[in-house]
């Protein structure tokens, strides 16, 4: 279980994360949403101890600033950017990271899970940004921690690593991992999540289930009057302008509508999952 | 302890892989040789004590390289992990940041002592192979306050790096910790003493706890067995405490700067942020 206890994070002056407090059960999955400068970086360098903070972070129990190695030994994190020695070569930094994590030294078999051991010699400078970003997320499975802290996990991959993370998503459900990831946008991983939070400067502003988040799934129609009197249940008409009128239609009968109103729909535009998640908070 | 090795041993490896390092320990290991090529054939035209004129040709070369070697490599080598994104990624890891800077420290300053220890094996074999080994103590003393030297420079550079954001910014200062413990701390002592007054005992204390004074004045020491050769504040010194009362003094200075420069660096950098 990862706990953050009114965690505050200041950083150049300024307040990035502020009094957050977010609880992750054991075998949770979690992602963090909101634009960006929202503090979704941070809240994951705080959890896993990276930056100055106040308040209390707990990692199965284990006080982040009492006794930061035992915690760190249960999380795999993988940073945005992952920084790794240029110089180096894929197999002596998986090596090193084995070492640090108490695993015996395997490396080609690490690299195998991820499709890079044809790299392994290969020094990390000459890797693509694809390549870097597979080899973070190895280094971050060593010694098969029980939470995985992962901001952006797919962006820089090809499809064949994009698949990879959803199976690893798919397998911590499984396999009972805690996981939070972090992204800008949801991009079909609320299959994989069991819950969302939007962080908006610096505080989580709302929280909800994927499971309600799916069933508030809806679209904004700009259409031209007048409107029909037999409306699909559920069908809300929103504040408009300009003449023409707006409706927020549920995905489950969104073609429906679109058909009842045919010509007369301007646009179609999905209700973005920062938008639901308000209004379900609310 | 474990973790510590293990980083020691990597970053260690990792330096000998680094462009600035090896020029910079190259440029020593010239020079050295040079110098001592240079000295041994005026020695041979004048006819004075060769090995004098080469240690004191590789005294001055060193009070000027070694903390250029030991403030600007350790300067950059935390601040460059930072800027890339290494310690982001380290500090993620099992271990706590007391034990990657110790881990860190220890592995540059073991391949900095060694490269030290290659740059002046050449010239101490062409010493001892020209004028033979009788002075070869002395010239091992030389040798073990350089090592000392680069430690405490090390240290500091190392406490740069510990707050420093980026390689640039870390490198900046360290040059200018050169520049001011090289060129302008004895002018600036002088400059002081003369507008201040100051008694000779304070310009004494000023002189020696500067550690690149420190090292030049234990290796004069060294290399001609008195203090004829120290200089007006190195003279005064010794006579005040004597030869062997001030080389340790000297020595103490050296590892006080060691010392208090890790456990500031250290400080700096578990109080701060790995951004």
């Amino acid at each position: 279980m990862i706990a953050l206890t009114e965690v505050t994070v200041r950083l150049g002056g300024r307040r990035v994360l502020d009094r957050v407090t977010l609880t992750v059960a054991p075998g949770e999955r979690v992602a963090l949403i909101g634009p960006n400068g929202a503090g979704k970086t941070t809240l994951l360098r705080a959890a896993v101890g990276l930056v100055p903070f106040e308040g209390r972070v707990t990692i199965d129990g284990r006080d982040l600033r009492q006794a930061p190695a035992a915690a760190r030994a249960l999380v795999g994190y993988v940073p945005q950017v992952p920084g790794l020695p240029a110089h180096a070569s894929a197999a002596d930094v998986v090596a090193l990271f084995q070492e640090l994590r108490g695993v015996p030294p395997d490396p080609l078999t690490v690299l195998q899970e991820v499709g890079l051991e044809g790299a392994a010699a290969r020094p990390i400078g000459t890797l693509s940004g694809g390549m870097v970003r597979r080899l973070a997320l190895a280094l971050a499975r060593l010694g098969d921690p029980p939470c995985l802290l992962l901001d952006e996990p797919t962006s820089h991959l090809d499809r064949e690593g994009e698949e990879l993370v959803r199976r690893w998503l798919a397998d911590a459900r499984t396999e009972g991992r805690t996981v939070v990831l972090a992204t800008h946008h949801l991009d079909g991983l609320e299959t994989l999540v069991d819950r969302v939070a939007l962080l908006e400067e610096g505080r989580v502003v709302a929280q909800t289930d994927v499971g309600a988040l799916r069933h508030r799934r809806a679209f904004d129609l700009l259409v031209t009057p007048p409107l029909p009197t037999d409306l699909p249940a559920g069908v809300l008409p929103l504040p408009s302008a300009n003449g023409a009128l707006r409706l927020r239609v549920p995905r489950d009968v969104l073609g429906e509508t679109v058909r009842l109103l045919g010509d007369r729909v301007v646009s179609v535009r999905e209700v973005p999952v920062e938008m639901l998640l308000r209004e379900a908070d609310r | 302890m474990r973790e510590v090795l293990v980083l020691a041993r990597w970053d260690g490896r990792a330096l000998l892989r680094d462009r600035w390092f090896g020029v910079l320990a190259g440029a020593f290991a010239l020079l050295t040789l040079t110098a001592a090529a240079a000295a041994l054939g005026a020695a041979d035209i004048a006819g004075v004590s060769s090995f004098d004129r080469v240690a004191a040709t590789l005294v001055h070369l060193a009070a000027l390289l070694v903390p250029l070697i030991g403030l600007t490599v350790g300067a950059v080598w935390l601040a460059q992990d930072r800027e890339s994104g290494v310690l982001e990624l380290l500090l993620a890891q099992p271990v706590d940041a007391p034990t990657v800077f110790t881990g860190k420290a220890l592995g540059v300053a073991r391949t900095v002592i060694a490269g030290l220890l290659a740059g002046y094996g050449v010239a101490g074999t062409m010493l001892a192979l020209r004028v033979g080994v009788d002075r070869l103590p002395a010239f091992l003393w030389v040798v073990g306050l350089s090592a000392l030297l680069a430690l405490a420079t090390l240290a500091v550079g190392f406490a740069i790096s510990a707050g420093a954001p980026t390689r640039s910014r870390a490198l900046g200062w360290a040059l200018l910790v050169w520049l001011s413990l090289v060129v302008l701390s004895d002018l600036g002592i002088l400059a002081t003493a003369l507008i201040l007054r100051l008694p000779v005992t304070v310009v004494l204390a000023l002189g020696v706890l500067n550690p690149v004074s420190a090292f030049r004045l234990a290796s004069i020491l060294a290399i001609s067995g008195s203090s004829d050769l120290a200089g007006a504040v190195g003279l005064y010194a010794a006579e005040r405490l004597g030869a062997g009362a001030l080389t340790a003094l000297l020595m103490l200075v050296l590892l006080l700067w060691t010392v208090a420069a890790f456990l500031l660096g250290r400080l700096r950098f578990v109080r701060g942020s790995v951004l």
